[in-house]
């Protein structure tokens, strides 16, 4: 095993890793922007580097300041977590050329797997279904025709693309070169890169995905699917494995699609294959490999048992595929559901907030995980993700692990920026969500925020009573301190002037 | 009034409310100022909770109904810090309900922001490239009511 790992992220997922760094007793080296010096991975870390100011690509995005990093702190490996440098094949390469180990797949698997086209291709080579659609980029003048051929409604895609960047949906050819200009806008901001393709648009499918393990050199299994319908924008909110109500057969069907593919692409570590799932035809369209850990990899861990981090770390120290995933469960009974929990505003149109965070309790007790790198105090800000935590719970069956999930989420408190809370705990209580019935369109379809039910009166009762205790504590405290009104002093260190 | 609500201050913002002996936890998440706004989460459920000062109120009141009066008048303002991309209106154009008048772009991704109701521009406060700070006023909006 490697004596030292570097963390090429922030946030939660860096403290994830940091921890399955310290479980197998190896040090972490963290990196972090001069907007993350308070940041808790920084602390949890044996080693910290800052590495460059606030913005992303003056930060997290630099491979050279890695590599630095890396080798000053003599580490041997570099773990990128998911986003950032995750897949970037350059910075793969470049940390070989470096003697750094990269933590994931050669840097052949991550161009082939980057290239959404090239993609596609090698699926239709070994016989995985995808989506009708353009195997090239598309300029405005082929766009139009190629659209015509496929059909309307359509999503543009960016070749280079993920998480729903640089993706429009169009419904009529009106439409098409506008949202080909937004989404090659979007995609070279995000990308760097502004090629995009059309595909014909699967009308409410579900997103199913299955976790695969490869010893990059041809053997691939594995590890159940999740299902991640519950999105908004194409983002995921909320995933869960395995996919309720999925039939046998469409289950194993795609298990060895998903494993005939990554093996065809020799593919090495943690990835996953996305597949569209259309209920009414039994068909599951290939839609890309992200060839990185997920931010969804909790759920699988909890109902495999398999430590997905430290399988990483492992295989990529140099242990066999079978030694570094150790025995685990695939198709049992146990089920786990995670929510993203977002600085985002779901009454509103789902904008990010910003905001430091002042009271926070996170849930625990049975079935309870927490994956965050939150704490009072925390500044929320625009440079990064809007992701703040994850939580995740699980059971011996789907209704246990939503119990339990309820639960955390009614004990889970907040406050200082908006979060998709809300929105989550109104899921855990909805009919068609308890059914396992949804599509990629559930939230469009269902979420009403402006229609949720008036709180009871005691409830609103105790809501006000606390409000005006509150305004009642800040008159009395003006009239102490005339010149103390409208002051930009944080709730908490008023608290301590009036203890003190 | 044994119905009176009994409120015990936990921490800053945090609170225990009893009514008889039902007990409530009351997590108290507002805009500090003059007049507040924000959500109270109550044992996990959010209320909207809103409290103006009862002197404002009555001097409001006394002016004649204060700024607010214009009620046709309505000011957007930023959701959220970011870039301008695009205004897809000018100053004097008729606009609907929900039509896109501005783009902003935050956190790498664009956002269109809507009307939220039918009028005519009447300011265009911003420009392409500028950026903007959250609750910045972008755009006036008169729906001539």
């Amino acid at each position: 095993m490697f004596r030292r790992v570097l963390i090429a992220n922030r946030g939660e997922i860096a403290v994830r890793i940091i921890r399955a760094c310290h479980e197998l007793g190896v040090e972490a080296v963290a990196v972090y922007s001069e907007a993350d010096r308070d940041a808790l991975h920084a602390r949890l870390a044996d080693y910290a580097y800052e590495i460059g100011p606030a913005p992303a690509a003056q930060s997290y995005l630099r491979a050279d300041a890695m590599l630095e990093a890396a080798r000053a702190a003599g580490a041997e490996a570099i773990h990128p977590g998911y986003g950032f440098l995750a897949e970037n094949a350059g910075f793969a390469q470049a940390c070989a050329a470096a003697g750094v180990v990269f933590v994931g797949p050669s840097p052949e698997a991550l161009a082939l797997m980057g290239d959404k086209l090239a993609a596609r291709k090698l699926a239709a080579q070994v016989g995985v279904l995808t989506a009708p659609g353009t195997l090239e980029p598309v300029g405005d003048i082929d766009a139009l025709a190629a659209a015509r051929e496929i059909g309307f409604p359509l999503l543009i895609k960016a070749a280079a693309g993920g998480g729903g960047k640089g993706m429009r949906a169009v419904r009529s050819e009106e439409e098409l070169i506008t949202a080909l200009t937004q989404a090659r806008s979007e995609a070279s901001s995000s990308f760097g890169e502004g090629s995009v393709y059309l595909e014909r648009l699967i009308e409410r499918p579900r997103h199913i995905e299955v976790q695969l393990f490869g010893d990059g050199r041809g053997r691939v299994v594995h590890l159940g699917e999740r299902e991640c319908s519950i999105q908004r924008r194409y983002q995921k909110v909320v995933e869960e494995s395995p996919a309720p109500g999925l039939p046998t057969e469409v289950r194993a069907r795609l298990w060895a699609s998903a494993v005939r593919l990554a093996a065809a692409a020799k593919y090495g570590g943690a990835g996953t294959i996305e597949f569209l799932h259309e209920p009414s035809s039994g068909e599951c369209y290939f839609l890309e490999m992200n060839a990185r850990l997920q931010v969804e990899h909790p759920v699988t861990e909890q109902v495999t048992g398999v430590d997905l981090v430290q399988a990483q770390l492992r295989l990529a120290a140099g242990e066999s595929l079978d030694d570094a995933l150790g025995e685990y469960t695939v198709g049992g009974s146990a089920h786990a559901i995670e929510v993203r929990v977002s600085a985002e505003d779901p009454d509103g149109q789902w904008f990010p907030s910003t905001g430091t965070i002042q009271l926070l309790r996170e849930p625990g007790g049975p079935g309870i995980r927490m994956d965050s790198a939150c704490e009072p105090g925390l500044e929320v800000g625009v440079h990064y993700d809007p992701l703040l935590s994850k939580l995740i719970a699980w059971g011996r069956s789907r209704d246990e692990a939503i119990g339990r999930l309820r639960r955390a989420l009614d004990e889970y408190i907040l406050t200082g920026v908006r979060t998709t809370l809300p929105f989550h705990r109104w899921l855990v209580r909805d009919e068609g969500f308890l059914a396992g019935d949804f599509s990629t369109a559930f939230i469009a379809e269902q979420w009403r925020p402006e229609e949720r039910a008036e709180p009871p009166p005691g409830v609103r009762g105790a809501a006000q009573a606390a409000l005006m205790s509150q305004r009642d504590e800040q008159r009395r405290r003006r009239q102490v301190t005339p010149t103390g009104g409208a002051s930009p002093t944080s709730a908490w260190r008023r608290a301590g002037r009036a203890e003190g | 009034m044994s119905d009176a609500p009994h409120v015990r201050p936990i921490r800053p913002g945090l609170y225990r409310v009893t009514l008889g002996n039902k007990s409530y936890e009351v997590a108290l998440d507002i805009e500090p100022g003059e007049e507040t706004t924000g959500v109270a989460f109550v044992d996990g459920a959010a209320v909207p909770v809103r409290w103006e000062d009862p002197l404002r109120r009555a001097l409001a009141a006394a002016a004649g109904g204060g700024p607010t009066a214009r009620s046709g008048a309505v000011t957007i303002a930023a959701p959220m810090p970011g870039r301008i991309v695009s205004v897809a209106v000018e100053a004097g154009a008729v606009v609907e309900r929900g039509q896109v008048v501005i783009v902003l772009e935050a956190m790498k991704m664009e956002s269109a922001i809507a009307a939220p109701h039918a009028g005519t521009v009447t300011e265009i406060l911003v420009v392409p490239g500028q950026p903007v700070r959250q609750r910045q006023a972008l755009l006036r909006i008169d729906s001539g009511v």
